[in-house]
């Protein structure tokens, strides 16, 4: 055996293919991450606490993964598919019926998809609770912030492409949205769509964002994002005690292996679940309930209680500023890489959590039961029922933990305010989007889960 | 080790080629920009889209609400004359039925509605649904879908006088 290995890494041909021998000695196994193009993004040592599962989960790994999928499932559905209004809808038929594994590979597709909006908004959320964000990472947290921004734009924009009615009327409601913005918001749209409604341009400029803008935008800045990862000395871990490992071969075994779980787990998915496909897109006949994408829908549900540019315009977009401006709010390098940075983190970051689980849900009901914009219809202007009630009670919902803090004596760090204020935002979308997609039915009304009026499910087009 | 002064000659020219290089890549920035913005911008529709035809005058008996789905829009006969109304909610652009036996237009998106002249009685709706012009050319009614015109209340201009 040791002779074979040493005849091959001995040979012309391993060596014009490797600058290093067989990796089972230190200085090989360093040679492998400084001289192969793959492996360079690596460090040679690796500091052994950002290997702990419980410390990333791995969900950064795990959304490039995904990321890493679409491409190829995206290359292969492009074989079949032609971005007309006259075959889009015809292809995906033909493709789920008459291609052999075409179904297969618009499931792993589909789902590739949601898993890597669900993991990239996790990753968020996981380096944010961790304090990665903290000196010297901040930019790489804005990075991270524009790839989560991309990942949804590529989802959004492939969305359309099946061209049948929940992609049409979907996109129609969430490009509709930016006509509300204040004096650019029709040409806005306009651009968006090629035209003033959604239609043949429509479908091909989603169509050349969803196959080439999108994606090579977030390559090239997935690189950049590791890049910084790797300059900025590796994942933010407690550096002592300082206990590193050489990173050849654990790195490339826990990359392989969460690859194979990843691939395993979508395969499965996609022979057990098929991909939601309803009738051909009809301008003219909006389906009953019409939602937006799961992870719009929170924002859908927002809509129902504000003029659209208080509720799915501005407040998202502060919020949104919000997130990139997290690592400069809290700038103090301490207890980078620590869940929660303390105990007393831990414990405001779990009583944020449920006076969100409480409060939003109380809000909801209480704004469904007595419509502002109803009640005082003819009886105030509009920007008062629409915009300052709403307005104000978001406001005041956001802020009233700091003033609890504040009158418990609690002075909370920078960063246990902001563990607060970003709790407050995560659990809010998570629980608007529960609302909007597992308790809205028909005319997008309020209804039990269970007691869903026409045998409506949402999760038949999910 | 610190390195002798560069002469001056030599500084002045990485100046130059500095500033060239900067003012070059803002210049390349400036009109990329310049050249994208008109080359998205959409096309105008097409001039046969301008026009549909809608109906004969004597189909259109007063009170009647008729849906023309070649122009994605209504006609509505009232006692003065013809009214057009574009089926897109005005919140976010579901296409509005009319619901004869609620004797209005509700929305299925989020339950917006509008009276028969497309003022907003509930729901989100900002403003009423746009209207269209109207030309009659004979006793055909054509209408022009491709120019909805936004209001803030129904006014009897925007009515097709018979
Ligand atoms: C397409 C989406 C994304 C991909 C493919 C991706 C990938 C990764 C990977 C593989 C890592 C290293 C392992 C890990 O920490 O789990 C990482 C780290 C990091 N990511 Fe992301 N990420 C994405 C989105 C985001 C988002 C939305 C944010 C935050 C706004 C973010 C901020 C960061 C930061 C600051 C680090 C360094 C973490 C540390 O030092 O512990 N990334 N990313
Ligand atoms: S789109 Fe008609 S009510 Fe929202």
């Amino acid at each position: 055996m040791t002779s074979l290995i040493d005849w091959l890494t001995r040979s012309r041909v391993w060596r014009s293919f490797f600058r290093h021998g067989w990796p089972d000695n230190a200085r090989d196994r360093a040679l492998v991450m400084t001289t192969n193009v793959f492996f360079h993004l690596h460090p040679v040592k690796i500091n052994r606490a950002s290997l702990r599962a419980t410390y990333t989960f791995g969900l950064g790994l795990v959304t490039a993964i995904a990321f890493a999928s679409l491409v190829v499932t995206g290359a292969l559905l492009m074989f079949w598919y032609a971005p007309t209004v006259e075959r889009a809808y015809p292809d995906i038929l033909s493709l789920q019926t008459a291609v052999p594994y075409g179904q297969l590979l618009r499931n792993l597709h589909r789902w590739g998809a949601h898993l890597m909006v669900l993991t990239a908004v996790l990753h968020l959320a996981r380096v944010f609770y961790t304090g990665a964000y903290k000196p010297p990472r901040e930019f790489n947290w804005v990075v991270g912030v524009g790839l989560l921004a991309l990942t949804l734009a590529g989802s959004f924009t492939g969305y359309l492409l099946p061209w049948d009615q929940l992609a049409f009327w979907a996109v129609t409601v969430g490009t509709s949205l930016a006509s509300h913005l204040p004096g650019i918001g029709a040409d806005l749209q306009a651009y968006l769509l090629g035209g003033p409604e959604v239609g043949q341009a429509a479908l091909l400029r989603f169509y050349a964002l969803h196959v080439m803008v999108i994606p090579l935008a977030l390559a090239l800045l997935t690189s950049v994002h590791f890049w910084r990862v790797r300059k900025d000395g590796g994942l933010a871990v407690p550096k002592i005690p300082r206990d590193t490992v050489l990173a050849f071969p654990v790195v490339a075994v826990i990359e392989v292996m969460l690859t194979l779980a990843v691939s395993l787990g979508l395969l499965l998915l996609s022979l057990a679940v098929d991909a939601p496909l309803e009738a051909v897109a009809n301008p003219n006949l909006t389906p009953d309930p019409s939602k937006a994408p799961w992870y719009f829908v929170g924002l859908q549900e927002m809509l129902e209680h504000g003029h659209p540019f208080v509720m799915a315009i501005a407040g998202p977009l502060l919020a949104g500023l919000f997130v990139a401006a997290v690592p400069y709010l809290d700038p103090a390098e301490t207890d980078a890489g620590v869940w929660f940075g303390s105990r007393r983190g831990a414990w405001i970051t779990a009583l944020s959590a449920v006076y969100t689980l409480v409060g939003v849900p109380a809000l909801v009901v209480l704004s469904n039961a007595f419509p502002p914009r109803e009640l005082l219809r003819g009886q105030a202007p509009e920007w008062v029922a629409q915009a300052l009630i709403p307005g104000g009670a978001t406001v005041l919902f956001t802020l009233a933990p700091l003033l609890a803090l504040g009158v418990a004596r609690v002075r909370p760090t920078r960063r246990e305010a902001l563990l607060v204020l970003f709790t407050l935002l995560l659990v809010t979308a998570a629980v608007v989007t529960v609302i909007g997609f597992q308790f809205r039915g028909p005319g997008f009304e309020l209804y039990w889960p269970w007691q869903m009026p026409d045998g409506y499910n949402p999760w038949d087009s999910f | 080790m610190t390195l002798p002064p560069l002469p001056r000659r030599s500084l002045s020219r990485r100046l130059f080629l500095t500033l060239l290089a900067g003012g070059g890549g803002t210049v390349l920035c400036a009109q990329t920009t310049a050249i994208l913005v008109p080359f998205l911008r959409p096309l105008p529709p097409a001039p046969e889209a301008g026009r549909v035809y809608a109906g004969r005058l004597t189909d259109f008996v007063v009170g009647s609400v008729t849906r023309v789905l070649a122009g994605r829009c209504f006609v509505v006969r009232l006692d003065a004359g013809l009214l057009a109304l574009s089926q897109r909610c005005t919140h976010l652009g579901c296409a509005v039925p009319w619901q004869a036996a609620e004797g209005r237009f509700h929305c299925p998106c989020h339950g917006s509605t509008f009276n028969t002249v497309g003022e907003v009685t509930g729901g989100p709706a900002p403003r009423p649904l746009d209207w269209l012009p109207i030309t009659l050319d004979a006793d055909a009614v054509w209408v022009s879908p491709t120019q909805p015109q936004q209001r803030a209340a129904f006014a009897p201009e925007q009515v097709t006088e018979l």
